[in-house]
């Protein structure tokens, strides 16, 4: 069976509108942070399939950057939530408004 | 079939980067097997050994037309010039950073080595000579970027600083990558010049779709108008060593990235992206100005002011020409000067458990600390444009690349703008000089390593104010030889 590279794009940009969305009305760090990961996954499904398209090896060779520094900066990102955690008791972010957000 | 190298060019594109890198990996595990924590500034040395290493390497290895791997990565004159910038502004936070870090209570001696690492994120975007590593270098620098602001881990304003500053810059990489992948996809390439080579055939609709996510993504890092909200909360709860580096090095960083890569991959565009632009640059400065006319915290005002500055700098990318582009470098070196100077003098006036860092703070400092007051002074002037201070040549050389590139209403409105933030910055000088200090007289010393950083922000707001010659022209000819 042979998949028209426009399903993968379209469905691409869905899952990248959804996380949007995610990280735009969640009010939990973490589910944000889940929500980040989905923009970034959405953009590597585009990177393979177009990467398919146009015959060419760097989509997919910049799928496996994506994916380094996605992992880096969760492991940041986790790290900053502990640091609050434990300083607020919270992963809300409408609690953290000493600073005018 | 691509073969792979890493011969006689590759390892000069990246011995200064090397030396910052390894300096800081040098620094990280010398830190974890030393013991003695008896003398606070001892890390700082090291990392200062890296920077001044940085700086020697670029300055001996760079090359106009230079590239490397494949012309992905370049140490030409616009690179040369950025790691300059970069490493000044990541040294001279680093002077400023020891005694500060003790009078709040910040033991982390990790900050060091991840100052190197921000700087050298920073060298990579001034490098970038395709998407990907415009996103590395980005990345790197972010990361580093996103620790250093919540450094301070007992204070809670440091940690919803690192908060804010992380889901947004994570949530930024999201669009600068959809971006990119639209911008591979229209065009087959990464690389600047297969994509500036590829736009005459390329799909129009998915082009301008894919360099709007980038407009977003990079305005997110310049702290661009309406993409800004995080800059003054993370400037203002970040410790301002960090707040230094942020406002300098990584918006000079992102600046120049955004450069290079709109006046160079998508100049074949520049009729469509410079109206973005335009109005772009034009929100920035205003909304700076005017908001920050109205807070009474400076830290706070000096974020609102770095975002002001930041509408100054996209004003002249508006102009894509190579005069605007050597004009966008000059106005960072300024930049790193005089602001680093004047977040020097907000740390040298906090004391332990007190920041000082309201206006009402710097009420009669001119009779109490008449020397920090000078400086102070002369930072501000320089920031507002007064001859014949760095931050007037600046300013100077970014209005006269906007005219020249036929943007007159764009120039008028930076005059104005500039005619604004005379008022807050005067007002600080008012402050200083004409009103009675509030409290009792402070007997705080300044730590040497700060008085160091003074000096040398105060020596280079007034010698390239004066000599700005050798370094505009070398500005203005790397991006001549851009094209």
């Amino acid at each position: 069976m042979n998949v028209p590279v426009e399903n993968y794009l379209v469905l691409a940009a869905l899952i990248f509108a959804i996380g949007c969305a995610g990280v735009l009305t969640r009010r939990n760090f973490i589910v944000i942070l889940m929500s980040v990961e989905l923009m970034l996954n959405a953009v590597n499904l585009t990177f393979v399939a177009l990467s398919r398209q146009l015959v060419s090896m760097d989509g997919q060779m910049i799928v496996f950057f994506v994916m380094t520094v996605a992992a880096a900066e969760v492991a940041v990102g986790l790290a900053i939530f502990l640091a609050i955690y434990s300083q607020r008791r919270t992963v809300n972010a409408d609690e953290i408004s000493l600073l005018r957000w | 079939m691509i073969e792979v190298v890493f011969g006689g060019a590759e390892l000069r594109a990246v011995t200064p980067l090397l030396v910052v890198v390894v300096t800081a990996m040098i620094s990280l595990l010398y830190e974890v097997f030393n013991e003695d924590h008896s003398d606070p500034a001892r890390p700082v040395w090291l990392s200062l050994v890296g920077i001044v290493g940085g700086i020697v390497a670029t300055v001996a290895l760079w090359e106009n037309g230079h590239s490397a791997f494949h012309g992905t990565f370049a140490l030409d004159g616009v690179s040369a010039f950025t790691n300059v910038v970069c490493l000044l502004a990541a040294g001279l936070s680093l002077l400023m950073a020891p005694g500060y870090l003790t009078s709040i209570g910040v033991r982390a001696r990790e900050f060091y080595p991840l100052v190197l690492l921000a700087a050298s994120g920073m060298m990579v975007m001034g490098g970038a000579r395709d998407l990907i590593v415009l996103f590395l270098g980005i990345e790197i620098m972010s990361i580093a970027a996103y620790v250093l602001a919540g450094i301070h881990r007992t204070d809670v304003k440091s940690g919803e600083a690192a908060l804010k500053y992380f889901l947004l810059g994570a949530f930024a990489t999201g669009f600068l990558l959809y971006g990119i992948a639209i911008l591979y996809g229209a065009t087959g390439s990464t690389g600047y010049d297969a994509i500036a080579a590829a736009l005459p055939k390329a799909s129009k609709l998915l082009v301008l779709g894919g360099v709007a996510l980038l407009i977003v993504a990079l305005g997110f890092k310049v702290s661009a108008v309406p993409f800004h909200f995080w800059a003054p909360d993370v400037y203002q709860g970040a410790p301002t060593s960090v707040t230094a580096l942020m406002a300098v090095g990584i918006k000079a960083a992102a600046v120049v990235g955004f450069a290079r890569l709109f006046i160079v991959a998508l100049a074949p565009l520049h009729q469509d992206w410079a109206m973005v632009v335009w109005w772009l640059a034009v929100l920035t400065m205003t909304v700076g100005n005017v908001t920050a006319v109205a807070q009474n915290n400076v830290k706070r005002m000096l974020a609102y002011s770095s975002i002001a500055h930041a509408g100054y700098l996209l004003a002249a990318i508006v102009a894509g020409t190579p005069r605007g582009g050597g004009a966008v470098l000059f106005y960072l070196l300024a930049y790193t000067f005089m602001n680093v100077g004047a977040f020097a003098v907000v740390i040298s006036l906090g004391r332990k458990g007190e920041a000082n860092e309201q206006f009402d703070d710097y009420a009669g400092l001119a009779s109490r600390q008449p020397l920090i007051a000078a400086a102070m002074v002369l930072f501000m002037l320089s920031l507002t444009g007064i001859p014949p201070l760095v931050g007037f040549v600046g300013k100077l050389y970014l209005i006269e690349a906007i005219v020249q590139a036929g943007y007159i209403w764009l120039a008028v409105i930076m005059v104005l703008n500039s005619a604004i933030s005379a008022y807050y910055y005067l007002r600080l000088i008012f402050e200083m000089y004409m009103r009675d200090p509030a409290g009792p007289a402070s007997a705080m010393e300044p730590a040497p390593l700060l008085i160091a950083c003074l000096l040398l922000a105060t020596v280079g707001t007034i010698f390239f104010g004066i000599f700005p010659d050798a370094p505009l022209d070398f500005a203005r000819n790397s991006f001549l030889a851009l094209r």
